[in-house]
């Protein structure tokens, strides 16, 4: 079987089922039939409006609506773009026009209780009244795009990574393998659904195995994170996979009575990926939860991206987690020398089903062992590439030979073990979300027109997490000036994107271009963090400030 | 809870946030400044909520972005605080 739609459907039962539950506590339920039924139904109305082979946008909150809506697109072979949805009265509405452009969406799907706010886009709700056995299943080949996740929706290069049934059925088979001879029966978890983790790590991966999923909202989450832990408690969930930040803010939050309720025995696989992994995320959470049953060997560390549909390698069941040390300064020498009193670095576990391959970044020959380089991946899982851009996909998926992947992430292997070291590609990473610089100077520009380039970048605090800076061009100016400039800037990127923020005023022509127009962005980072720049005006987060001060 | 109170508690709340000493809280300072991002900031309203039956926006923290402005926002919200004074008996009861 070479599609996702078959595989799934030969696990339709009305004994499994996608429990969501709201952040009142309620639950709404769909059984497998009854999801298929109306993913048909809603096939026929996309396939009677002409929207075969066409992409569509979907922009739902956190819900079952969102499945529906997303099968009816694959059972009508409809590209799918899930996407987050716009807060009203924000600016986003700008960015979904460009993902509707740069994707040649059609149509904009959505709820019942969004369509009014998004008429401005002719957003529909999908019709799932016809009659689902008028249904024929599609033409679909391993080669046939599924859906299409956006790794950036910045206006300027947005980034559609097209995923088809091919990819998406290797790599979840993959996680199956992960489980080994017992696959799991019920998942739990929180993330969006427009995470590829999300997605592809608790939705499909739920409806491939033929598992029960349970799940609630990314806010719901944050705001209380015992909820995610009582979904495995009350529902006796085996999988749960989120990125670090999850385990640390359950750690850090949830209180003593609130423990004494839990019971996490049944969890036997805890996935943690999408950001880097700090070692006592896992020690602190094991320490926390081993009252309510909560056993070592449940993590399962692992390293994906979108580009190769979520994971490329991954720790199996009952393995536990691998860390070792290595000495700090040969790191950054791009020397990995194991020390006993260096610096922990969690294994991301092998290599499985793919190939992995790492290669120096500046001559792309196969570094050797024990050597730190970018990591590149080749294998079904490598998805065909970016949507409409075929220099970028050339750069990025066609690299070696021409079927390599290139994952713009450094690091090397160790007794076959892969370990994630840094980053040479520009993204941010912040509690397991993507922030790209791009997004971050747009909202710059956008705060101040008057001021000039900006270059944001992320820098690594002493406790492991991950800042954002931005370096600002502005005029000369009197300090007041100055001072109203970054507070209209720092206002602007926080309440857009809920971040603290670093900022450095310096004079026009200081942030720096190569010849042909391009941010030299890993520059300007070189240069802040070894006090390279002159600035007009600084307004620093304390740790990052310490971060200078330790500079020699 | 009189407004100094409600100063107070939210200063000691922001602080346990964000692992600082509440004296450290300037309340006249954007918290952006100490580092509050969106997940202290619902953190924030859920306290909010379970404490003083109030429930906020999400943009709460950066509507009004200072414990100055967040006591003011809130104490316009909350009901007026109940006296103790017990209200003196009408003379010329039997």
């Amino acid at each position: 079987m070479s599609d996702f739609v078959s595989h799934m459907r030969n696990h339709l039962s009305d004994d499994r089922e996608l429990v969501f539950v709201r952040d009142n506590g309620e639950t709404t339920r769909l059984t497998f039939a009854e999801l298929d039924r109306r993913a048909r139904a809603g096939a026929v109305w996309l396939t009677e409006r002409g929207m075969t082979d066409h992409p569509a946008l979907l922009l739902y909150p956190a819900g079952l609506d969102f499945t529906v809506a997303f099968l009816a697109c694959l059972y009508a072979r409809v590209p799918a773009i899930p996407a987050p949805l716009p807060e009203t009265g924000t600016s986003h509405s700008g960015r979904v026009r460009t993902l509707l452009d740069d994707a040649g969406a059609r149509m904009v799907l959505t709820d019942s209780a969004h369509v009014t706010a998004l008429s401005d886009l002719s957003a529909c709700v999908i019709d799932t009244g016809s009659d689902p056995d008028t249904w024929t299943p599609p033409v679909l080949s391993a080669d046939t795009i599924a859906y299409l996740q956006y790794t950036s929706g910045s206006t300027s290069e947005p980034r559609g990574v097209e995923i088809s049934h091919g990819n998406l059925l290797h790599n979840l088979e993959l996680f199956r393998a992960l489980s080994g001879a017992e696959p799991p029966r019920r998942l739990a978890g929180w993330l969006p659904h427009y995470h590829d983790m999300g997605l592809v790590g608790l939705q499909l991966q739920a409806l491939y195995l033929g598992a029960d999923l349970v799940f609630m909202s990314p806010i719901a989450f944050v705001a209380r994170p015992v909820r995610w832990l009582q979904l495995i408690t009350r529902y006796g969930a085996d999988w749960t996979v989120s990125p670090d930040f999850g385990y640390a803010w359950c750690t850090r939050r949830i209180t003593d009575e609130q423990l004494a309720e839990l019971d996490l025995s049944t969890l036997t696989m805890a996935l943690s990926g999408a950001e880097p992994i700090k070692a006592a995320t896992f020690t602190d959470f094991e320490r926390r939860f081993a009252p309510a049953g909560f056993r070592p060997t449940t993590w399962n560390p692992g390293y994906g991206l979108a580009e190769c549909t979520l994971m490329v390698t991954c720790t199996p069941r009952g393995q536990g987690v691998t860390v070792r040390s290595f000495d700090p300064s040969a790191l950054e020498r791009h020397q990995a020398i194991p020390d006993p009193d260096g610096v922990p670095l969690v294994a991301c576990g092998p290599a499985l089903g793919l190939d992995l391959r790492i290669v120096s970044p500046e001559n792309s020959t196969p570094v050797p062992d024990g050597g730190i380089g970018e990591i590149w991946v080749s294998g079904p899982s490598v998805a065909l590439g970016y949507r409409g851009r075929p220099e970028e996909t050339r750069a990025t998926f066609r690299a070696g030979d021409g079927h390599w992947l290139r994952t713009g992430d450094l690091g090397f292997l160790l007794d076959g073990r892969l370990y994630v070291t840094g980053r040479i590609k520009d993204v941010i990473i912040v509690n397991g979300r993507n922030l790209y610089p791009q997004d971050l100077e747009e909202a710059a520009a956008r705060a101040n027109l008057t001021a000039g380039r900006s270059a944001a970048f992320g820098v690594r605090r002493p406790d492991g997490g991950e800042h954002v800076v931005l370096i600002q061009e502005v005029r000369r100016g009197h300090s007041g000036a100055l001072g109203e400039t970054a507070d209209q800037v720092m206002d602007a990127v926080a309440r857009e994107f809920g971040i603290p923020l670093s900022l450095m005023l310096v004079p026009r022509g200081a942030v720096r271009q190569t010849t042909s127009g391009k941010l030299r962005r890993r520059h300007m980072r070189e240069l802040f963090l070894g006090g390279g720049l002159t600035p007009l005006h600084t307004e620093l987060e304390p740790a990052v400030n310490t971060l200078l001060a330790t500079v020699p | 809870m009189p407004p100094h109170d409600l100063r107070r508690w939210l200063t000691e709340k922001v602080a346990d946030h964000l692992r600082m000493p509440p004296a450290d809280i300037d309340p006249a300072v954007k918290l952006r400044t100490y580092g509050m991002e969106s997940i202290h900031a619902i953190t924030l309203c859920v306290d909010i909520e379970e404490t003083l039956g109030l429930l906020v926006d999400p943009t709460l923290a950066y509507d009004h972005p200072t414990i100055d402005a967040l006591t003011a926002h809130l104490s316009e919200l909350l009901p007026p605080p109940q006296t103790n004074t017990p209200r003196p008996l009408p003379t010329g009861t039997p």
